[in-house]
């Protein structure tokens, strides 16, 4: 078996040490493999526009190609590209806002907030399941930054909020707080799809902690 | 409700890290009990829960499967049938070239028969070469003789004008002389 197939056993740093001193496309092969998901998935929730997603994927990993040589080895590679990734999918929404790509966009206290109405029911099951699909991903997207990165980090990508400290380089109990406002924008743009919706149980059988699945660090 | 849950409410950041189990143990349980007695943060609890059960509808398409690169098998029979197919007519060739071919012991005597006129046509050419090459030389001998008698006669014509040509010069020069010295007589 060649030293870095994907079934290889190397971690993430091991495999980035080895791309980073030697340039084996191999290696590079091998994180690209591990971590292209988890990438494309966090710029389709940052972005919600799929060929979005894949430009960012490609431009995260070009980047880490061309700037292997910025990563410490004493640092988890999954925080570097993260990061890396934020702050394309920031940049790429910046980009768009400014071009009137994206239609509205929240102020910092959430004061146009109670004007949008992402809620239209659909007369079918698979239909309104979409639709309600739909509503997720525009409330999200009209979430304001920084609050909503931190939202799809932990509930998405089901990153500990200490990761997305490191990751976003800034105190947990900030992060914390940015989830805190995070959830309460969702919340309110929410708010009439949740009235609409069944009942869901509001004792405390419904608080149970979400199943941790996805996260990788 | 009573004011001692009241006064200990747990934080909105607390509420969250408890909706993600990430709080401890001891803390996690104290904001379970505290959850299920007031109605504050149990309203804002429900709230935050029903908001996370929503985003759970957002499910993104699941990426594509790596498409391993694999040879793909190679088709041996295709192979197979068209080398046979080769075979077959390279086999058909040769077989119909060795039975139209003349037998060895025809070929040998057709060579003997035709050897004497191969013979006179070989001295035939020769002798027509050897003429040529006689006639190519006597022409040569005639181009060569003739250049070399134009070559004299142009020499004795161009010694000839000389010759001429310093006589007239001498005469020429006499006539000057003569003029220059001739001085017109004194008019009585």
């Amino acid at each position: 078996m060649p030293l870095f197939s994907p079934a290889s056993a190397a971690t993430d740093e091991q495999t980035m040490s080895v791309f980073q001193t030697t340039a084996d496309p191999e290696a590079f092969a091998l994180i690209v493999h591990r971590w292209q998901g988890p990438i494309r998935n966090l710029c389709m929730r940052m972005t919600a526009d799929l060929h979005r997603a894949e430009d960012l994927t490609q431009e995260t990993f070009s980047r880490l190609c061309a700037r292997r040589r910025e990563w410490q080895p004493t640092a988890k590679l999954s925080t570097y590209l993260w990061r890396i990734a934020i702050n394309l999918c920031h940049d790429e929404n910046r980009r768009r806002t400014r071009h009137g790509e994206v239609p509205l966009e929240t102020g910092e206290d959430g004061e146009h907030l109670a004007h949008i109405t992402v809620f239209q029911p659909t007369p079918h099951d698979e239909l309104e399941a979409e639709e309600r699909a739909d509503q997720v991903r525009a409330a999200l997207q009209r979430v304001t930054e920084p609050f909503r990165t931190v939202l799809v980090l932990r509930h998405y990508e089901g990153l500990k909020f200490r990761e997305i400290a490191d990751v976003l380089g800034v105190p947990e109990g900030t992060v914390k707080s940015r989830m805190v406002e995070g959830l309460s924008q969702l919340t309110r743009l929410m708010q009439p799809a949740l009235n609409d919706t069944p009942s869901v149980p509001t004792t405390p059988a419904a608080w149970q902690p979400r199943p941790q699945t996805k996260g990788r660090l | 409700m009573n004011n001692a849950n009241h006064a200990n409410h747990p934080t909105r950041e607390e509420i969250v890290a408890k909706l993600y189990d990430e709080l401890p143990p001891q803390r996690h349980s104290e904001v379970a009990a505290h959850l299920g007695q007031c109605a504050e943060c149990h309203k804002l609890a429900t709230e935050w829960c029903d908001t996370m059960e929503q985003m759970d509808a957002w499910k993104l398409p699941a990426p594509e499967p790596q498409q391993e690169f694999e040879r793909e098998p190679v088709d041996f029979a295709q192979f197979f049938k068209w080398a046979l197919a080769a075979c077959l007519v390279v086999g058909l060739g040769f077989l119909g070239g060795r039975l139209s071919a003349p037998a060895p012991d025809a070929a040998a005597a057709l060579s003997a028969a035709l050897a004497p006129e191969l013979q006179k046509l070989y001295a035939a050419m020769d002798a027509r070469l050897a003429e040529d090459r006689r006639a190519v030389t006597e022409i040569l001998q005639t181009m060569q003789t003739q250049r070399t008698e134009d070559y004299a006669s142009l020499r004795r014509a161009l010694e000839t004008l000389a010759v001429n040509t310093e006589d007239e010069l001498q005469t020429a020069q006499q006539q000057i002389v003569q003029l220059a010295s001739f001085t017109e007589p004194v008019k009585p």
